[in-house]
C-alpha cells in the first residue's frame, strides 16, 4: 500500500533519499510505528535495515548502541546494564521487542517512552547524521535520522517505574531515577518521567531540590513529584490519575535508586 | 472429543468469508456512514465518489428496491438514513468499486449537509425526557412496600455498569452472489440465519425463496451478529442492483467505531434484611443504555428483569427497567444478554447490605441461595436446584471459611498490598425468552456410501456445536462421530432458524437432530429386520452400535455401510427432516409471570485478587469454581466455554471500558481498548463440572454453557471491591469496569460520585 519503497546502502545515500522525497518519505526502522500509523500512509518509506546500524559496541566509556539494535538485543547483551535491560522489558510485549529498535524509539519519541526515561537518567548522548547531542536536548528539537546511542559507564545506581494495565499493555506513565550519594546526601539526582507531557521529562526543579540532600520520605517526594507534573486527560487516563501514578513511580524509581547504589558499593 | 475445527485454526485451514476466493468480477463495498449524532440529512452528495477512480456505483436509501428497514424487534432502523440521522456511524451510503481501497477512498469524497440537532448520550437524560424504546417493565412479588418495616437492616445505593466490546476476531463481513432469475446468495458473518434471511428478501423486495443465506462459520460474535444485519444486507443489495459479485467486509477500527456493545447500565437499589441477614426486600430500577434504535435490547432488558434476584430467594421484589434512547450505535446482544448486569446489581446490593451488618457477603449469600421448593420472583417453583450443590462441592474443595481467615490475615499484616475474595453464585435461565425463539430444525442425510451430513439452524461460532451435534447424531445412529459430517447453516436446507444465542445452539438444534436420526434408524431397523430375513427377529430386536446392526444386542455380519447401501437399494428414505420445540415454556408479559426457561444453569466460583493499594494494579490470583453443566456432550468443549466465558466476564468487570466523547463519537480505540491478555489472566483456574447432575429438559442430559459461565467473572469486580474495602469504607462503591486508574482513584483520588460519568 505504500507507494514507493527504497532501501539505501549507506547513511550518505538515505539521507540523499530523504532530501529528494521531501516530506512524504519516512524512515522505516523496525515498523512498529510506522506500521501503526493512522490516516494516510506515507509517500516513500526508506528503510534503514541496508545501513548496519544493528551493532552493540562495548568501549571502555560505556556502550555504543547502534540505531537499529533491538530491544531483545538490548534485552539479550551481556553487556548491557541491568537498568537498561529492565526499561527495554517493560516494551508491551516480544513481538514488539524482536521489531522494534532504539534509533525508532527516539525518533518516535513518544510522550510515554519506555527506554527514554532509563537514557535520560543514563545521561545518554544521540549521534546524528547532524552531530552528537545530549539526548534532552533531542527530545524538544526537530527529528533527523539517529544513527547511534551512546551510554557512558557509570557507577550510578537506578531505578525504574512504569504502570501498564495488564503486562502486554503499552505503558502509561513510565520513570527513571539515577544518583550517587556522599554518605546520605544525593548528588545531581536525575528524575525522568514519560506520559506527563508531550515528551519524556527530566523533573530539573525535584532534581535540585533533592541534591545535596538526605533522600526525603515518600510523601514529600510524591508531593514534589506531583506538583512538577502536568498531564492531560486523555484515553489512557485522567490527568489526577497519571499525576499520582507519576508521582508514585518516581519517588519509588528514586529509592530505588539509593538502594541500588549502596549494594553496589557495598559490593565494592 | 475435542472440537473438530480446531486442526483447521491451528493450520490456518478454516474458511471464514474472507478465506473464500475472491469470485471473478468481485467489487468491494464500503460504508459511508454519518459523523453527526443527531440531525436532519438535508443533502448527501455523492458526485465526487461516484466518479472517483474505479467507484462502479454509489447506493442510497433511494436504490433500495424494497423496504429499506433492517430494524429486529420494531421497524427503526432504517438500512440508510433518509432524512434523519440518529447517531455517529449510521449507514448513509454504499460505495462499490473495483477494489476495496478504491471503495474506501471514494467513500471519504461524500459529504453529508446535516442541521445538527441535540444529541442525547446520557441514559438517565434520555429517561427523564421520555426517550425511551418500548414501555418500561416491572417485575413484582410478595409486598415490597410493606416488607420494609420489617427489615433490620436496609442499604441503599447507586452504581453503573459500562459496555463491552464484543471483539470477535472476524469483525462484520459478507460476500453476495447473484444467480440467474433474480435469485441472490448470501455468505455471511452471521448468528441469525432465519432472521436476515427475512431481512435480505425484504430490502431486495424479492421473496425468501429467491434468497440463500450461507454461514461455514464465524471468526467469533459473542452475541455481536445476532441482530443488526446492515452489513450482510448492504452488500447483497448492491449484488443484487449490479449483478457482480459484492463483498463488504469492516475494518476493526469502523467496526469498534460502528457496531453496537454490550449495554452500559444504571442501577439504583435498595434491600433489606432480617436480624440474621434473610433477604425481605430488594427494589431496584435498570436503566438501560441502548442506543438510537431499539434492535434487541428490550430482549436484553427483560431478561435483566427476570435475573433481577440472581441466586437468591426474594420474597419480596420490585425492579422496574427502562431502555433508554440515546444517540449512540444501537447496542446489542452479548454473551449473557441481559443477565450479567441483573446479576451485578443484586450482587452489590448484598455485598452492601452486608457491609452495613459488619458480616462476611459470602455468609448473606449462601445464608439466601436458592433451594427445592423456592419461588422465583415471575411465578417459577425450583424443584431441584444444584445451587447449593455447587456451593456446597466448591466449599468442600477449598475451604470457604479458611480462605476468608488467610486473606482477612494478609490484610491485617499489610498495608500497601491487600487481598480480595469473593463468592459468586450463578443461576441463569435457559431457553430464549422469546417463547416463539425456541424452534429448531435439522436435516440428515445419509449418503449410500455410509457418510452422513447433518444440517441444523446451528451457527459454528468457536463454540463448538457443530462439534456437539455430530456428536448426538453418531451416539444416535450408532456410528463413529467420524462418519458425521456438520454441513454449512443455510437456508435452503434449514428455513426460518432461530438465531443461534441464549446459549441454546447445542439444546434446540441437537434435540432436533435427535430426532431426524432416530427416524433414520427406525427405518434402518424395520429395514434391517426384513434385510436379515431371520425367523422371529422384528425391528425392536435390532440395534446400530459402533457401526454393526446387532440382533439382541448381538454383533451380526451387517456393517453400517452395507446397511445403508441395501437400504437405499430396497429404496428406503435415507433423509429425515425433523423439528424440535422446547415444551411447556412461555411468558406473559402484561402480568411478569410464566415459566420463561425450561430450565437452569448453575455454579459457583470464588475469586481471589491482590490489589496493590499503592499503583492501583492488581492481579486476578485464582478462581475456582463449580459448575453444573449436565452430562457434557463434549467435557473440552464445556471446559473451554467456562474457560472463555470466565475471562471475558472478568474483562467486563476489569479492564474493559470504552468512552463516548460529548458529540456522541466513541473515543476509544482498538489501541487504546484492553481485554484480557494471557498473563492478566488468572494464575489459577480451579474448574469442576458438578458430578451426577442430570437434565431432562435438553439433548442427552446436557446443559447449556455458552453464556452462564460469563457471570462467575462478576467475582473479579467483586473481590477487587472486597480489596479496596480492607482499606477504606467510606466511599460508595466504584463502578464496573474496576480499571486500574478508577480503582487507584476510588483510593486515593478526590471524592466524587463516579457512576455518575458512567455507563455510556
Amino acid at each position: 500500500m505504500v507507494p514507493t519503497y527504497h532501501r539505501p546502502t549507506d547513511v550518505t545515500e538515505a539521507v540523499q533519499l530523504k532530501a529528494t522525497l521531501g516530506e512524504g518519505a519516512v524512515y522505516l526502522a523496525g515498523g512498529t510505528e510506522v506500521n501503526n500509523l493512522h490516516g494516510p500512509r506515507p509517500a516513500a518509506l526508506i528503510d534503514l535495515a541496508g545501513l548496519g546500524l544493528g551493532r552493540i559496541e562495548t568501549t571502555p566509556e560505556g556502550l555504543r548502541l547502534g540505531a537499529g539494535v533491538t530491544f531483545q538485543q538490548l534485552i539479550e547483551h551481556p553487556d548491557v546494564p541491568d537498568f537498561l535491560r529492565a526499561a527495554a522489558r517493560q516494551m508491551t510485549n516480544r513481538n514488539i521487542r524482536n521489531r522494534a529498535t532504539v534509533g525508532g524509539h527516539l525518533a518516535t519519541n513518544r510522550s510515554c517512552a519506555d527506554l527514554i526515561p532509563a537514557l535520560l537518567a543514563a545521561s545518554a548522548t544521540v549521534a546524528r547524521v547532524d552531530g552528537d547531542w545530549p539526548l534532552e536536548q533531542l527530545l524538544d528539537s526537530p527529528p533527523d535520522l539517529i544513527l547511534a546511542v551512546f551510554v557512558p559507564v557509570t557507577t550510578r545506581g537506578f531505578g525504574l517505574g512504569h504502570q501498564t494495565r495488564t503486562a502486554a499493555d503499552v505503558s502509561i506513565v513510565t520513570a527513571a531515577a539515577s544518583l550517587t550519594l556522599e554518605g546520605e546526601a544525593l548528588r545531581l539526582p536525575i528524575l525522568a518521567v514519560g506520559g506527563v507531557a508531550p515528551h519524556v521529562v527530566r523533573l530539573h526543579e525535584v532534581e535540585q531540590a533533592l541534591d545535596g540532600r538526605p533522600l526525603p520520605v515518600l510523601e514529600e517526594l510524591e508531593r514534589r513529584i506531583a506538583a512538577a507534573v502536568h498531564p492531560l486527560d486523555d484515553l489512557r487516563g485522567s490527568a489526577a490519575y497519571k499525576r499520582q501514578i507519576a508521582a508514585v513511580l518516581g519517588a519509588r524509581a528514586l529509592q530505588t535508586a539509593v538502594h541500588r547504589f549502596l549494594s553496589a558499593e557495598g559490593a565494592r | 472429543m475435542r472440537n473438530t475445527d480446531l486442526t483447521l485454526h491451528v493450520q490456518g485451514a478454516s474458511q471464514f468469508v474472507d478465506d473464500i476466493p475472491t469470485p471473478a468480477g468481485c467489487l468491494h463495498a464500503a460504508l459511508f456512514t454519518s459523523p453527526v449524532a443527531r440531525g436532519r440529512l438535508r443533502a448527501l452528495h455523492t458526485e465526487a465518489a461516484a466518479a472517483a477512480p474505479g467507484v462502479v456505483a454509489v447506493l442510497t436509501h433511494r436504490d433500495v428496491p424494497g423496504l429499506n428497514q433492517v430494524g429486529h424487534v420494531l421497524p427503526d432502523q432504517p438500512l440508510f438514513a433518509v432524512d434523519e440521522v440518529v447517531y455517529v456511524g449510521q449507514p448513509l451510503a454504499l460505495v462499490v468499486a473495483d477494489s476495496r481501497p478504491a471503495a474506501l477512498q471514494a467513500a471519504r469524497l461524500i459529504t453529508a449537509e446535516i442541521d445538527p440537532l441535540e444529541a442525547v448520550l446520557d441514559p438517565l437524560e434520555a429517561a427523564a425526557r421520555g426517550l425511551i424504546h418500548g414501555q418500561p417493565r416491572t417485575l413484582s412479588c410478595g409486598d415490597p412496600d410493606g416488607a420494609w418495616a420489617q427489615c433490620a437492616h436496609v442499604a441503599e445505593g447507586t452504581i453503573a455498569s459500562g459496555p463491552q466490546e464484543h471483539f470477535y476476531f472476524e469483525t462484520q463481513r459478507a460476500l453476495a452472489l447473484p444467480g440467474e432469475l433474480g435469485t441472490i446468495k448470501v455468505v455471511a458473518s452471521s448468528q441469525s440465519p432465519g432472521t436476515f434471511h427475512r431481512h435480505v428478501a425484504e430490502v431486495l423486495g424479492i421473496p425468501q425463496h429467491c434468497v440463500e443465506l450461507e454461514i461455514r462459520r464465524l471468526g467469533g460474535a459473542f452475541g455481536g451478529k445476532e441482530s443488526t444485519a446492515v452489513w450482510v444486507v448492504a452488500p447483497a443489495l448492491a449484488a443484487f442492483l449490479l449483478k457482480r459479485p459484492v463483498k463488504l467486509v469492516l475494518g476493526r477500527a469502523e467496526d469498534l467505531a460502528t457496531t453496537g456493545k454490550r449495554h452500559g447500565y444504571r442501577y439504583r437499589y435498595r434491600i433489606g434484611v432480617d436480624a440474621e441477614g434473610r433477604i425481605l426486600v430488594y427494589e431496584a430500577t435498570f436503566h438501560q443504555h441502548a442506543g438510537a434504535c431499539a434492535d434487541i435490547s428490550l430482549a436484553v432488558l427483560g431478561r435483566s428483569l427476570l435475573h433481577a434476584s440472581g441466586s437468591y430467594r426474594i420474597p419480596n421484589l420490585r425492579v422496574t427497567a427502562l431502555s433508554c434512547r440515546t444517540n449512540i450505535p444501537p447496542n446489542n446482544a452479548f454473551r449473557g444478554f441481559g443477565v450479567p448486569q441483573g446479576t451485578f446489581a443484586i450482587e452489590v446490593a448484598l455485598t452492601r447490605i452486608a457491609e452495613v451488618m459488619g458480616v462476611p457477603a459470602t455468609r448473606l449469600k449462601r445464608l439466601n441461595l436458592l433451594t427445592a421448593g423456592d419461588t422465583l420472583p415471575y411465578g417459577v417453583t425450583l424443584a431441584q436446584p444444584t445451587a447449593i450443590r455447587c456451593w456446597e462441592e466448591l466449599d468442600r474443595q477449598v475451604d470457604l471459611d479458611r480462605r476468608h481467615e488467610r486473606v482477612a490475615e494478609y490484610n491485617r499484616t499489610h498495608a500497601d498490598t491487600k487481598r480480595g475474595l469473593a463468592v459468586v453464585p450463578v443461576c441463569f435461565g435457559i431457553s430464549f425468552a422469546q417463547t416463539a425463539l425456541n424452534q429448531a430444525s435439522a436435516l440428515v442425510n445419509i449418503y449410500v456410501d455410509g457418510s452422513v451430513a447433518v444440517s441444523t439452524g446451528a451457527v459454528e461460532m468457536g463454540q463448538g456445536v457443530n462439534t456437539k451435534i455430530a456428536l448426538v447424531a453418531a451416539r444416535t445412529l450408532g456410528i463413529d462421530p467420524a462418519r458425521v459430517r456438520v454441513d454449512t447453516t443455510d437456508t435452503t436446507r434449514v428455513p426460518n432458524a432461530s438465531p443461534t444465542s441464549a446459549s441454546t445452539g447445542a439444546d434446540l438444534n441437537g434435540m432436533a437432530t435427535l430426532r431426524a436420526c432416530a427416524t433414520l434408524v427406525s427405518r434402518l431397523q424395520e429395514f434391517a429386520a426384513r434385510h436379515l430375513g431371520r425367523p422371529g427377529v422384528g425391528p425392536g430386536d435390532i440395534s446400530i452400535r459402533d457401526g454393526v446392526v446387532h440382533v439382541h444386542g448381538e454383533p451380526t455380519e451387517l456393517r453400517w455401510e452395507k446397511l445403508v447401501a441395501a437400504a437405499q437399494w430396497a429404496r428406503i428414505d435415507l433423509s429425515s427432516h425433523d423439528f424440535y420445540a422446547t415444551p411447556d415454556v412461555y411468558h406473559d408479559q402484561t402480568v411478569e409471570r410464566g415459566r420463561p426457561f425450561a430450565y437452569y444453569s448453575y455454579g459457583t466460583s470464588v475469586t481471589e485478587v491482590l490489589l496493590d493499594c499503592v499503583r492501583g494494579t492488581y492481579a486476578v490470583e485464582a478462581v475456582d469454581l463449580v459448575h453444573d453443566a449436565g452430562r457434557p456432550l463434549s467435557e473440552t468443549i464445556d471446559r473451554g466455554q467456562i474457560e472463555g466465558g470466565l475471562l471475558q466476564g472478568i474483562g467486563w468487570a476489569t479492564l474493559e471500558q470504552l468512552r463516548t466523547g460529548p458529540d456522541g463519537r466513541l473515543r476509544t480505540t482498538v489501541n487504546s481498548y484492553k481485554i484480557p491478555d494471557i498473563k492478566f489472566g488468572p494464575a489459577h483456574v480451579g474448574i469442576t463440572l458438578l458430578a451426577n447432575s442430570d437434565n431432562p429438559y435438553a439433548v442427552c442430559n446436557s446443559k447449556a454453557i455458552g453464556e452462564p459461565p460469563f457471570i462467575h467473572g462478576i467475582g473479579a469486580y467483586l473481590a477487587l471491591l472486597d480489596a479496596l474495602r480492607a482499606v477504606r469504607q467510606d466511599r460508595p462503591f466504584p463502578s464496573l469496569p474496576l480499571t486500574p486508574e478508577r480503582v487507584l482513584m476510588a483510593l486515593h483520588g478526590p471524592a466524587e460520585d463516579e457512576s455518575t460519568s458512567q455507563g455510556r
